[in-house]
């Protein structure tokens, strides 16, 4: 026995000597260096003795590196030889490897979807030039219980900041996005458009096709129309200086054409007007400070302190109108279309949530794809293992075979990564629809291909990283005297992998079902009207005026049930003010109450029930009287609503009806407290009620000939309220499209993954099968033996995927204020079809394996 | 081989590796220099020499002994070959010829 004296060398000296000086070397130097190391320490400071050891380390690993460039050395003969090797073991398991790179092939082309999408949807709006220096004023209103937020601005504000602000470059003010009907010639359409004032396409960089923009806007009667506008009134001839009529009222000139706005642009229009200050209530509105119904724009210099610009927006409004309540400040442009929603004053971000969740949803898809990959391989160890004890034993390194393993996996990430692009040109135009956009896969940036390079190489090490440095680490001389690694371990990598697996995929499908199940919910909610076979048109033109014959001539025909006239639409409220007076109101009451203004025939229109009283009927006593909804009755707590008088500032209202509650705003929030007026003007909409089972395109079209007659200079418009109201539930429906889409592929990458271990695990234990088969096991045994640890780990996996998925939902849930409740069913189904898949997978590879003659498997010598 | 001269740190070694007879590696080289010229000398220097020596053809090596001040690591022992006896005694040789045509060295100043 050799007397081992303490080897105090630096260890990670020797570690950097043995990594970059060649092998043959390392045992004689390592030795020099600990010699003459132990006769410095016995005559020198041990910090002196190290110290110079590290010198003469480094002044060998100068010297070395390059004496190892000298010994004949090629490493692309390797390289290659590597790629060559790869590319025969993928073509020996075909089945394996169409497995492994259809799985990855499908998490890349949703990673990549995916990528497209928020790529879209974070370059909205970059397209103006001054991207980075427009902002949209928006003020916080404070109304003692709450802040709301919003961007209505007086008329003036915007000429006072570009005067009084240094920061501010330009300002421009916009109007409300309007309809107005444009005619030439005989032709009118109904288009819609804003009425600008300021540089306006100075601020936004709208391309212009014809004409210029410094001077489109200069003459006063101008109009600017978009290309595809233009082009229905003009064809292809040059509408530049044509005029055009609008609203049948006036005449002005088309003194240029943009570009239509492209999908991604925040701000949408069909023409764009400029404010004519010949007219006396335009100049008027110069200097009034009371009226704020305008969106106002600034451009900023560049480098603008932007909390000094918020100050000085406030600061103006705080001395023009001498109210403190509102907080002035500059949004960006690059968050208008993301972070739009605020509250209670604070930004809550907006659609931005669902770019990070279907990110999410993205990394963890194309997470299961690699772990696929990881447990296939690993799985295939067992085979492979030999390859790797003959490569060691015949000189292999354990990097040259790191090396290997890694440039397999990245060789089937290439090759996914091909079958993703292809999946991706194929697949762009359904997604387009499903998302409504229409994003392109630009081939040419370069952008692209390095982040799909990044794809290749971040899933390919990811995916190769667990089974190079596992099978690299055979121990070659038990993998060839035929003994088997057991992994007595409860908590193995692999299953720790499937576990991973099953939880993400438990989760989504969860999701996927909470998600239906809330829209469901609140579709379903009982509404208080009925919403199908209700025709909205806006009453334009001479519609009102005529209504009398209309009304009567539609009632004639033999499908409508009712007709009747409303000041906004029933899928939403327009006006809302302060609660009325009522007896015993507590002084320090401060809630809204929603107004509506409607003719008789309201509640047989809407099919609102009447809980009590009467609806209006035209008497004359219907002009102080109001109907009320039941939240607004419980707000005030009224034990006998009928008769009671109400003081609406200073005007005595009598309520003589009690209508149920009807969900016109938010189909997600509670009833808000409702009046409904009697008028006999201002009139936004006609309602018609069509008898149940009236085919909608005949009815439409009897409807269209009698307002053709009573209304013949404005073309037909209307809106089937049960479309209206699905509007509501666009976001819901992205959410619910997409997370559907992921849920599927999910399921099915995950199955593909099952499949492969599945059919190796037996395959591995094939030997073992066929000898219990022998001994008289019958097909139910086999079954159980196989399958018992995967149904173990799938109900791991809902152990932990439950509370997840519950705790992920309930936090979307918290935006709903109507909630349907999570049920626990959902999970123990989720998790039965998944054991039952499992189950399923499981029993066809093991009945193909129980099948077997056993004899084949015994007789096969490994 | 090309007839190419020696370095004066390659000849030391050389000349190191003969004196040590059979147990010339990279220490007991480095301190039999040493202990010739009184300089301190790199271990990586004779390391470096040996394998560049060892490349020419001048010298071969085998793995030796070991010892526990070692670590227990092999030592790679250095012996003169042919052709680097020849390289040593014919740069001894030059140098001979050239001191014995120094004039005042001829007069025996």
């Amino acid at each position: 026995m050799v007397k081992k004296e303490n080897n105090n060398t630096p260890k990670i000296a020797n570690w950097l000597l043995s990594k970059f000086v060649d092998d043959a070397l390392i045992e004689e130097f390592l030795g020099d260096l600990q010699e003459v190391h132990q006769d410095r320490i016995s005559t020198k400071r041990n910090s002196i003795a190290r110290l110079q050891y590290w010198f003469d380390v480094l002044h060998l690993l100068f010297g070395f590196i390059s004496l190892k460039a000298i010994v004949p050395h090629n490493p692309a003969i390797m390289y290659k030889l590597n790629w060559i090797l790869s590319w025969r073991n993928i073509k020996k398991n075909r089945i394996f490897s169409l497995i492994n790179i259809g799985g990855l092939a499908l998490g890349m082309t949703v990673a990549l979807l995916i990528g497209l999408w928020v790529q879209d949807e974070l370059r909205f709006n970059t397209f103006h030039e001054h991207y980075d220096q427009v902002y949209k004023v928006i003020a916080h209103r404070d109304f003692g219980d709450n802040i709301y937020t919003d961007h209505n601005m007086t008329f003036p504000y915007a000429r006072i900041i570009t005067d009084e602000i240094p920061e501010v470059e330009q300002a421009v003010w916009v109007s409300h996005r309007q309809s107005s009907l444009l005619s030439q010639a005989d032709k009118a359409l109904k288009k819609r458009g804003y009425t600008v004032g300021g540089p306006y396409f100075q601020l936004f960089s709208w391309k212009f096709l014809e004409g210029k923009a410094e001077q489109a806007l200069s003459e006063p009667k101008a109009i600017v129309l978009t290309e595809s506008t233009a082009k229905a009134f003009f064809g292809n001839t040059s509408p530049l200086h044509q005029s055009i009529t609008l609203n049948n009222a006036e005449e002005v000139t088309i003194s240029g054409v943009v570009q239509d706005p492209p999908p991604n642009s925040s701000i949408d229009f069909d023409f764009i007007l400029p404010y004519n200050y010949n007219k006396p209530e335009i100049q008027r509105l110069l200097d009034h400070w009371n009226n704020y119904s305008w969106d106002v724009y600034v451009k900023t210099l560049p480098n603008t302190n932007i909390k000094q610009l918020d100050q000085d927006l406030t600061a103006i409004m705080v001395e023009r109108t001498e109210s403190e309540q509102s907080i002035y400040f500059a949004h960006p442009m690059e968050k208008w279309h993301l972070y739009n929603e605020f509250n209670d004053g604070i930004n809550s971000g907006g659609r931005i949530r669902y770019i990070r969740l279907f990110g999410v949803i993205a990394i963890i898809i194309l997470i299961i794809a690699c772990i696929n990959f990881m447990n296939l391989s690993t799985a295939r160890s067992q085979k492979r293992s030999m390859e790797v004890a003959v490569r060691k034993t015949l000189g292999s390194s354990r990097g040259a075979l790191i090396q290997q393993f890694l440039t397999e996996s990245t060789l089937i990430a290439f090759l996914a990564f091909l079958g993703a692009i292809a999946a991706v040109g194929f697949l762009l135009p359904h997604f387009n629809q499903l998302v409504d956009r229409t994003i392109a896969f630009n081939w040419i940036n370069p952008v692209w291909w390095i982040a799909g390079t990044g794809l290749i190489v971040f899933s390919g090490l990811l995916a190769g990283s667990y089974p190079a440095f596992r099978l690299s680490a055979f121990i070659p001389i038990k993998v060839l005297s035929g003994e088997t690694e057991r992994d007595s371990r409860i908590f193995t990598p692999r299953r720790f992998l499937v576990v991973f697996q099953f939880v993400a995929t438990i989760t989504l499908i969860s999701a996927t079902i909470l998600v239906f199940q809330q829209i469901q919910f609140i579709k379903n909610r009982d509404l208080g009207y009925d919403p199908d076979n209700l025709i909205m048109v806006p009453t334009t033109g001479s519609i009102n005026q005529n209504f009398t014959a209309i009304k009567r001539e539609l009632l004639q025909t033999d499908f409508v049930e009712a007709v009747n006239r409303s000041s906004s639409p029933i899928t939403d409220i327009w006006s809302k003010s302060p609660a009325p007076n009522w007896p015993g109101r507590p002084p320090e009451t401060d809630i809204l109450f929603g107004n509506q203004y409607v003719d008789v025939d309201y509640t047989q229109a809407m099919q609102i029930d009447l809980l009590e009283g009467r609806d209006f009927t035209g008497v004359a006593a219907d002009s102080n009287a109001i109907l009320v909804n039941q939240a607004a009755v419980e707000a005030m707590g009224l034990e006998q609503p009928l008769g009671q008088q109400l003081d609406q500032q200073g005007d005595k209202v009598t309520i003589i009806g009690v209508l149920d509650d009807v969900v016109m705003e938010s189909p997600f929030a509670s009833v808000e407290p409702l009046m409904v007026h009697y008028t006999e003007y201002a009139f936004s909409y006609m309602n018609i009620r069509l008898k149940d089972n009236t085919p909608p395109q005949g009815a439409l079209t009897h409807i269209e000939q009698i307002l053709k007659t009573h209304n013949p200079a404005y073309p037909f418009e209307y809106e089937f309220v049960d479309q209206a109201f699905g509007q509501k539930f666009t976001n819901e429906m992205l959410v619910r499209k997409v997370i559907n889409l992921f849920a599927g592929l999910a399921i099915f990458i995950s199955c593909l993954g099952l499949i492969g271990l599945v059919s190796y695990i037996i395959e591995k234990r094939m030997k073992e099968i066929a000898i219990r088969k022998v001994l008289g096991a019958s097909q139910k045994n086999l079954l159980l033996l196989v399958a018992k640890e995967f149904l173990i780990l799938v109900l791991i996996a809902l152990a932990i995927a439950t509370p997840l998925a519950y705790f992920g939902i309930h936090d979307w849930l918290d935006n709903y204020e109507y909630q349907v409740a999570i049920q626990l069913w959902v999970f123990l189904s989720v998790g039965g079809l998944l054991l039952l898949l499992t189950l399923l997978i499981v029993g066809i590879q093991t009945v193909k394996a129980a099948l077997a003659n056993p004899i084949h498997a015994i007789r096969l010598e490994r | 081989m090309k007839k190419k001269g020696l370095g004066e740190f390659e000849e030391l070694v050389l000349l190191a590796v003969c004196i040590l007879d059979g147990k010339a590696y990279g220490v007991s080289v480095k301190e039999e220099i040493e202990k010739h010229t009184g300089r301190s000398i790199l271990l990586g220097a004779v390391h470096i020499t040996l394998y560049r020596l060892q490349d020419k053809g001048l010298l071969v090596s085998e793995l030796g002994g070991n010892t526990a001040k070692r670590g227990d690591r092999r030592k790679r022992l250095f012996t003169i070959t042919d052709v680097g006896s020849r390289q040593l005694r014919s740069s001894q040789e030059v140098r001979q010829s050239m001191w014995k045509l120094i004039p005042f060295l001829k007069t025996g100043l």
